[in-house]
């Protein structure tokens, strides 16, 4: 599903943020990627979605070289991967049910589609009643769970995420992870970034360990650190 | 571009033209001011050859009789006028009926011709010629002032010469004023375009991460430009068809010698270009700001 072939990343004031990494995620994976801040991880998550190109190495996911499509094809990359954020990024001016559907009308879904699907969910996250409030009116871990509707509205094959749990108080991030593992299990392909050690050691789930740039450990049941294994 | 995705277009646009009210009527406004200024230019484009048409079609010349002549040398002259080629008429218009036309037209001045009658009559006999074409007027002069009898030839083509002149001096300052004007507010409506932009950068964010075509990002931002641009158009339409009918539309008033144009007839000719520049002014306001600020 995601291969990186000696990916190397320099960015243009000559910061090394990725070092010759390689690995390769299977179709239905569940993937932590771990290291510290400043290690990579939003460097990584940035190049799968094509926000960067990679200086040398390559990049393909499913089957496509990414540094090889062209810039009207990228938007259609992005589809095939759902991603969400730290930050959340929903837009305060529109309520739940309106951010979701921006997604899919972003791609042209028709209102018919539109009304079927976000429904579907808003249940599946468990904010059924919470349709027409703000992100404003919602706890933290609510707005992440509408963050993750929007990432799968239009059905991707990939859900990424970059420190989805950073902002979210312990017993939140760990039901985040949890819905997490649930879209995984249904068999959406899982790359979450992340630093909090206490998950990645409980979900016991692949973990890629990036070290200032370079990739230091690929452990199919890891937790956070060798020691914790 | 699907349907669903045009009214979704439409409706972001008009919501930013909204949320950016003040910056829209700045812009609005400029294109008002440019679009009037296009509206003199082709009014008196319009009008300019309007008037042209009807005065070659009246240019008449008038030929002044030696004044020594008698009445049968008078109309001998008139016969051999009428006779020279191109010549479609030729009117014997009298000294008495140049005091009366001089008294018609001078109105309430009219008694200021009294005690001119008779003997103290200044003005001469003359003859009124009109031609069959007009595009042979010199020649047909030249053919008449070899004639014996008739003292000097004048006619009306320096009053049309004078008025293409001063037309067409308005013309070339209100085009440069227009064009000046428009490059000013491709750039306001720029500008405007840009503070949408920023206004609506979370949006866009989102837009990019969830695989917006650049299109689609595009559009709304192009159709917001288009709006100010024809909203602009309208407005200035509207002040100057006020202005026009209140002018001349009504009355139709003119000199004597012509009449300007219907309104109808120059609104007609007005609003589909009104309508298009404005539109373009409005694209291109958006076109140079989405390629500055969008990255898209
Ligand atoms: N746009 C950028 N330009 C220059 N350097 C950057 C940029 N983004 C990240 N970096 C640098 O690259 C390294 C990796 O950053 P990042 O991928 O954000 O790490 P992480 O997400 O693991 O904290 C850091 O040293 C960071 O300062
Ligand atoms: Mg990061």
């Amino acid at each position: 599903m995601i291969t990186f072939e000696n990916v190397t990343k320099v960015y243009e004031d000559g910061t090394k943020a990725l070092d010759e990494v390689s690995f390769h995620i299977e179709k239905g994976e569940f993937v932590f990627v771990v290291g510290p801040s400043g290690s990579g991880k939003s460097t990584l998550t940035r190049l799968l979605m094509h926000e960067e190109t990679p200086t040398s190495g390559s990049i393909t996911i499913d089957g496509t070289r990414v540094q090889d499509l062209k810039r009207k094809d990228i938007p259609y990359l992005r589809r095939s991967i759902g991603v969400i954020f730290q930050d959340f990024r929903l837009l305060d001016d529109r309520t739940v049910y309106e951010n979701i559907a921006f997604a899919m009308q972003i791609v042209g879904a028709s209102k018919r589609e539109i009304r079927r699907q976000v429904p579907h969910l808003l249940s599946m996250v468990g904010l059924s009643g919470k349709a027409k409030l703000f992100p404003t009116q919602l706890s933290r871990g609510e707005a992440q769970r509408v963050a993750v509707a929007r990432a799968l509205a239009n059905n991707p094959p990939i859900l990424l995420a970059d420190e989805p749990t950073a902002s979210l108080p312990p017993k939140t991030s760990f039901e985040i992870v949890e819905l997490l593992c649930d879209i995984n299990a249904r068999g959406t392909t899982v790359v979450m970034a992340t630093h909090a050690k206490e998950i990645v050691d409980t979900v016991h789930k692949r973990v890629i360990a990036i070290e200032d740039g370079v990739l230091v450990r690929d452990d199919s049941k890891g937790g956070y650190e060798v020691e914790s294994k | 571009m699907k349907a669903n995705n045009f009214k979704y277009y439409v409706s972001q646009a008009v919501r930013s033209v909204f949320r950016n009210g003040l910056m829209s009527v700045t812009s609005i406004f400029t294109v008002v001011c440019c679009m009037i200024i296009l509206g003199l230019f082709m009014i008196i484009s319009i009008n300019v050859n309007h008037i042209a048409q009807q005065l070659e079609q009246q240019c008449e010349i008038q030929a002044f009789i030696n004044e020594a002549y008698d009445d049968a040398q008078v109309s001998a002259l008139q016969k051999q006028v009428k006779g020279i080629e191109n010549i479609a008429t030729a009117e014997i218009f009298s000294k008495e009926d140049t005091l009366e036309y001089m008294r018609e037209i001078s109105d309430n001045n009219a008694a200021l011709l009294d005690g001119y009658e008779g003997e103290d009559n200044p003005f001469r006999d003359s003859l009124k010629i009109t031609l069959k074409d007009l595009s042979l007027l010199k020649p047909t002069v030249e053919k008449l002032s070899a004639v014996e009898g008739k003292e000097e030839v004048s006619y009306k083509q320096t009053v049309m010469e004078n008025i293409l002149k001063v037309s067409n001096g308005i013309r070339n300052v209100s085009f440069w004023g227009m064009l000046l004007l428009c490059i000013v507010s491709i750039f306001i409506i720029a500008n405007t375009i840009k503070l949408a932009v920023y206004a609506r950068r979370k949006e866009i964010g989102v837009m990019k991460f969830v695989g917006a075509t650049d299109w689609f990002i595009r559009w709304p931002f192009i159709i917001e430009g288009i709006i100010i641009g024809v909203v602009g158009a309208l407005i200035a339409f509207g002040l100057i068809s006020w202005g026009y009918i209140a002018l001349v539309g009504k009355a139709n008033i003119g000199i004597d010698i012509f009449t300007f144009k219907a309104y109808n007839e120059v609104a007609v000719q007005m609003i589909g270009m009104f309508v298009s520049i404005g539109a373009v002014i409005g694209a291109l306001g958006s076109a140079i700001s989405i390629r500055k600020h969008l990255d898209v």
